[in-house]
Order: C-alpha cells, then sequence, then structure tokens
C-alpha cells in the first residue's frame, strides 16, 4: 500500500501541549463569575414565587408604615366627626354637618 | 437529596446539573473535554494563547448561561459545544489573522533539538500549517474535524449544518488544495499528487 505523503504530514501535524493549569484555570473563574440565566427546578420556581409575593405584595415595609399611619389618620380625623355628634343629631340633613361644623365662635346660621 | 457527581456521568446529565448550578459537574466537564477543545481550536487559530483563551471563555459562556444548551434537542453535548467552541476560534481567527511560517519554526524550534532533520521537518510542519490557513474557511473546518478530531462525518455535517456529502466533498477539496499547495512549496512530490488523486 502506497501512504500519501501528505496524510502522513498531516498525521504528523504537531500540537503544543496546553499548559497544565488551563482546567484549573477555568474552574476557578467559574467560580467568581456568577451564573446569570440557571434553570431553576420547578419547586425552586414554586418557592421563589412566594418568596416574590412575600417581599414585594406582602410586606413592604414602607407600604404597612404608610398603611398604618392612614388608619391612624382616619381614626383622629374622625374623631372631630364624633365631636360634632350632637351637631349630626340635631339635624337630618347631611349636608349640613359640615357646614354646622365648621362653624366658629361668633357665627349666625340663621 | 441530589445524587453526587461522579466521572460515569453523561455528558448531557452533566449539563443538566450544570443548569442548575452545579460547579462540581461542570469541573467534570471542564476536566473531560478541556483538552480536546484546546486542540480543536489551536488548529483553527494555529496560537496556543490563543486557543487556551478560546476554550476557557467558551466554557465560562456556558457556565454563565447554561440554558443556551437545549437537553430535548437530543444532540450529543459534544457534538454542540463543538460548534460553539469552532465558531469562536473562527471569529477570533478572523479578528486577529494569522500565523506567518516563522511564528510555527519559533514554536516548533523551543520545544525540540536543533538538529537539521528536525529543523526540516519542522519546517516542512510551518508550511503545512501556512497551506491550511490558506484553505477556504469551511474546508479547514471540515478537514480539521474530521482529520483530527475524531469527529465522524456525520457529527462533522451536524456541527458544521451540511449534509454528510457536502463534508466528504469539503475534505477532497481541501486534500486537493493542500496537495498543490505544498508542492508548490516543494514540501512533497509531484508523485504525491498522483497517489493522492
Amino acid at each position: 500500500m502506497v501512504h500519501d505523503e501528505l496524510d502522513i504530514l498531516l498525521k504528523n501535524r504537531a500540537v503544543p501541549e496546553m499548559r497544565s493549569n488551563l482546567t484549573d484555570r477555568i474552574t476557578r473563574s467559574a467560580l467568581n463569575v456568577a451564573q446569570t440565566n440557571a434553570v431553576e427546578k420547578p419547586s425552586q420556581k414554586k418557592r421563589s414565587l412566594w418568596g416574590a409575593v412575600f417581599e414585594n405584595i406582602l410586606i413592604p415595609q414602607p407600604v404597612a408604615v404608610m398603611a398604618v399611619v392612614l388608619v391612624l389618620g382616619f381614626y383622629l380625623g374622625g374623631s372631630d366627626l364624633i365631636i360634632t355628634q350632637d351637631v349630626v343629631a340635631s339635624t337630618s340633613d347631611v349636608g349640613n354637618v359640615f357646614f354646622y361644623s365648621n362653624l366658629e365662635i361668633g357665627d349666625s346660621f340663621l | 437529596m441530589a445524587a453526587s457527581v461522579n466521572d460515569d456521568m453523561k455528558d448531557e446529565d452533566l449539563m443538566d446539573r450544570v443548569q442548575k448550578g452545579d460547579h462540581g459537574a461542570f469541573s467534570v466537564l471542564v476536566e473531560r473535554h478541556t483538552k480536546m477543545f484546546y486542540v480543536a481550536a489551536y488548529r483553527i487559530c494555529s496560537n496556543q494563547d490563543d486557543a487556551e483563551d478560546i476554550v476557557q471563555d467558551a466554557f465560562l459562556k456556558l457556565w454563565q448561561r447554561p440554558e443556551v444548551w437545549d437537553n430535548a434537542r437530543g444532540a450529543k453535548f459534544t457534538t454542540w459545544f463543538y460548534r460553539v467552541v469552532t465558531n469562536q476560534a473562527i471569529d477570533h481567527h478572523r479578528k486577529h489573522k494569522k500565523t506567518t511560517v516563522s511564528d510555527a519554526l519559533d514554536r516548533i524550534k523551543d520545544d525540540r533539538d536543533t538538529a537539521v532533520d528536525v529543523l526540516e521537518e519542522a519546517q516542512k510542519n510551518a508550511y503545512l500549517e501556512e497551506a491550511i490557513q490558506e484553505l477556504p474557511e469551511r474546508q479547514r473546518i471540515a478537514l480539521n474535524l474530521s482529520f483530527y478530531e475524531g469527529v465522524t462525518n456525520k457529527e462533522t455535517a451536524e456541527i458544521m449544518d451540511v449534509g454528510v456529502k457536502a463534508v466528504e466533498s469539503l475534505i477532497m477539496r481541501a486534500k486537493a488544495g493542500l496537495r498543490d499547495s505544498l508542492i508548490r512549496r516543494g514540501v512533497i512530490s509531484e508523485e504525491d499528487k498522483k497517489y493522492g488523486s
């Protein structure tokens, strides 16, 4: 069998050895690189979905604080209305409640 | 609890784990295939540092965005990753054009004795390297994959996204081109043309 000179040359084509630490270099570098889009297991997805609900809807602290402030505000603001209850009681016209409640000493409403 | 990673696991199973952030599985893949992909990258860019950078970059991108691998497609991991590395090496090669004969000679001289026959062989290798670099890109890739990487023509066809017949034709044309080029340079004799054709 005649060997093709080109085939012999191609078979003997040299490739320099890679540096021995290349694999280490790659695996170590990977430790410093965060996975951006790792595929999650369904259970992980479920958990993270609940996490998102709790984090973004149920326990956002600023919103909770605002809600408490609003409730207190309504409660304290409503107490003015309570003070004017006798005025309210004296009239059946709800619109007048505000008229009466805004009266100051000396005003005449008759 | 998930079973621990071991060296017997299939690449595709390791990739499933890499997709879940398993660094151990990633390390096994890297240990298993770095050399093979380094050689593939080197055959395209003919530069040791560049070939190492290309492989490192490809693996790190795989770690960063493992979802780019889709096991459901049923492809072999190595076939798919050959395509990734090859494309990266081609991009790199296009940007940083090519190795000269003297580069190749320097590289070989560094590694070996300076006896005359060794130098002659080194010179032949350098010319061969240059002739390979002068081949059209697709011919070069087909030749590298089929001749060196132990990749079958069918797998080469998958990697290159062409038919098997096209791969065979590319390899044939690559060898014919190389033969002509090396005859012109006096590296091989005219006789070889008769055997080769």
